[in-house]
């Protein structure tokens, strides 16, 4: 939940100013346990909630994409959010989804996307 | 069952349940836990039978290399409440480990402490006769096993071994391993013995949890149950490839249901009848059905559990024997229980224990390595017996009856008996006859002897008063220490020859035969000359 202007953050970088949407996944996975037993009732063991965010950043000058760029493309990333289950700011280990950015012009870049994925299930 | 909550029982069959493992060990002094981030999957099994020993095995697939022969525990999560429950599925030795480079993992196989058994077997350091609870206090002292039994009361705990069974006379290996002879033990004690999880050897018997799962317990595939198992109501002792049965209870059930031990060295003698009661006491009335069946995870039972499984309104009655739980970030549990190997006894040819005054056996001792069987009549002045055995090399057969009667001429009770006995080895074979008469109160023996080898065949009677030996080459007649008669080739003379000293003549009716002596060169021979004609 974006609960203001510092409620995200990509290592040590607030997002906020960045950013014109967030998007708070809270995907469950199921192990392959899942499915109907014989009473016919769906069962099944929770591996547990992790947590997607997936951001619309604006579009990014060139001095703000070289600061944010290399964070994207690292393997796995730490991306503190405001959990309201846990009620508190939760720091979880992330890796991305693939991402571009589209420019229309010299030096004119239109806004792009980024998933974060939660590498590991929520505490 | 293993310790759990009913909480436990509720939460591990519903949807979004999760789950933890963890393994702890020591090394180099050093207290180690991995959990389910090391851990990629684990399977605890069992497969057992009734009056067993039975080992349990984990398998882990780890992200973490724990070295062969480190003990490790495991114990399985269930968050109940919002905070795990642990099941403890007690300690494991770290058998085998394998790298699996593909997925950059180990595989370790690892079995619960019963894996100490499996040696051959020693010899102990105990005095016979010793009772059967004893003894497995002294086998586990062997493997570094705590007794759990030790002071405590089970079937046939009492009962006597007089002498060591497991080893032939000259303490050599029989082949037999610790595990085996817990084995027979299992049978002598009508349980299972297993480790529990606090490493204690166990005698453990059945379980009545009267605890029941229904349908929300069980995958949608994979239910199976079979036909039922039971009730026991009888109990067979079999020795000698299953000729020589003995049964209990003495009055044989209308539809007897037996359960049958066979072969087993420390109730192979003539008391095993004694250990009859006590196993009947701990089988009869078992019953159960035949199941294989797929759970989405039950994981608190234990070995020898009876619970039920309720689908719609059939409710199967089931004994826990073999059990597989497979965690992998799910659970599946495999539990299946076959039927145990039946078998039918003819009753008229068993008996209800064998000691009677008529006695018909067939006993295998390892030990001295013989083979016996007797059959044995006895009525009050007369006594019968038929006895085969093969030892080592030899093999003897021998016939035999005693009767005891009153001499009419002392009114003395004497025992006359008569014998047969034929004895065969790898050089020679021997048939005696002993035959006892009475004669003026005095009993006269006769004894015939015929013995046959490399050298010919020899008859013998009354030991050195007659001998006759025959050869390939002559037959030569003794009487005492000197030759009677000879025919065939004498290796002496270099002739073959007939000599018959002192021999009379005979008249026949064709001339006369007269024996005279006469001289042939230097010796004085004896010869029959034909005179001839008529009389």
């Amino acid at each position: 939940m974006f609960i203001d202007i510092n409620s995200l953050k990509l290592n040590d970088i607030l997002l906020g100013k960045y950013i014109v949407e967030a998007k708070y996944e809270y995907n469950k996975l199921w192990a392959g346990d899942s499915g109907r037993n014989l009473a016919g009732a769906q069962s099944g063991t929770l591996v547990g909630i992790f947590p997607k965010i997936i951001v619309q950043f604006r579009p990014l000058t060139k001095t703000e994409l070289e600061l944010l760029s290399p964070l994207l493309d690292s393997p796995t990333q730490n991306i503190t959010y405001y959990d309201p289950v846990k009620k508190s700011n939760v720091t979880m280990s992330t890796y991305t989804g693939d991402w571009e950015v589209t420019n229309t012009n010299i030096m004119q870049n239109q806004g792009f996307s980024i998933s974060f994925i939660s590498r590991k299930k929520r505490a | 069952m293993k310790t759990h909550t009913s909480e436990f029982k509720k939460q591990i069959k519903e949807m979004g349940r999760e789950l933890d493992s963890i393994i702890s060990y020591s090394l180099n002094n050093v207290p180690i836990t991995i959990s389910t981030e090391q851990i990629n999957s684990v399977t605890i099994t069992y497969q057992g039978a009734l009056l067993k020993s039975i080992m349990k095995e984990l398998d882990i697939d780890s992200n973490v290399y724990i070295p062969p022969k480190t003990i490790l525990n495991y114990k399985f999560g269930l968050k109940v409440n919002g905070i795990y429950e642990y099941i403890n599925y007690g300690n494991f030795i770290v058998y085998s480990v394998e790298k699996q480079e593909d997925t950059n993992s180990y595989k370790l196989i690892c079995y619960d402490k019963l894996l100490y058994s499996m040696i051959p077997y020693e010899k102990l350091d105990i005095t016979y006769p010793i009772t059967i609870r004893n003894y497995i206090n002294a086998i586990c002292n062997k493997l570094g096993l705590t007794f759990k039994n030790a002071n405590s009361t089970f079937a046939n705990y009492n009962r006597q071994i007089q002498n060591e069974l497991y080893l032939d006379s000259d303490g050599n290996s029989l082949d037999y391993t610790f595990r085996d002879v817990l084995d027979e033990i299992s049978q002598v004690t009508a349980s299972c013995i297993c480790v529990n999880v606090d490493d204690e050897l166990e005698i453990r018997y059945f379980n009545d949890t009267n605890d029941t799962v229904n349908e929300e317990y069980l995958k949608d595939i994979n239910v199976n149950f079979g036909e039922k198992y039971g009730p026991i109501n009888t109990i067979v002792l079999s020795r000698s490839a299953d000729s020589d049965n003995i049964y209990y209870p003495s009055t044989l059930p209308e539809n007897p249901f037996e359960f049958k031990i066979s072969d087993n060295q420390i109730m192979n003698f003539n008391d095993r009848s004694d250990y009859l009661p006590d196993i009947y006491d701990k089988l009869n009335g078992l019953e159960f059905y035949i199941n294989d069946f797929t759970s989405t995870g039950i994981c608190y039972y234990d070995l020898l559990d009876k619970h039920n499984v309720k689908i719609g309104a059939t409710t199967y009655n089931c004994l826990m024997l073999n059990d597989t739980i497979n965690i992998t970030q799910g659970l599946e549990e495999a539990i299946y229980t076959e039927m145990p190997e039946e078998t039918e006894t003819d009753y008229t040819k068993a008996d209800k224990t064998d000691r009677k005054i008529n006695q018909t056996y067939f006993i295998v001792d390892k030990q001295n390595q013989t083979i016996q069987a007797i059959v044995n009549e006895q009525s009050n002045q007369s006594a019968k017996l038929s006895q085969f055995e093969i030892s080592n090399g030899m093999i003897t057969e021998q016939v035999s009856s005693m009767q005891t009667t009153i001499d009419e001429t002392t009114n003395a009770v004497v025992e006359i008996e008569n014998k047969v006995t034929q004895t065969i080895t790898d050089n020679n074979a021997q048939f005696e006859i002993i035959n006892s008469t009475l004669e003026n109160g005095v009993e006269k023996l006769k004894n015939s002897l015929v013995t046959i080898d490399v050298n010919g065949i020899s008859v013998q009677y009354n030991e050195e008063n007659f001998k006759a030996l025959m050869t390939n080459k002559n037959f030569v007649v003794n009487d005492g220490t000197y030759e009677i008669a000879f025919f065939g080739y004498d290796e002496n003379l270099q002739k073959t020859i007939a000599r018959i000293k002192e021999l009379e003549t005979e008249r026949v009716t064709a001339g006369y035969h007269r024996c005279e002596g006469f001289t042939d060169g230097l010796e004085d021979r004896t010869g029959w000359f034909y005179v001839g004609g008529v009389d």
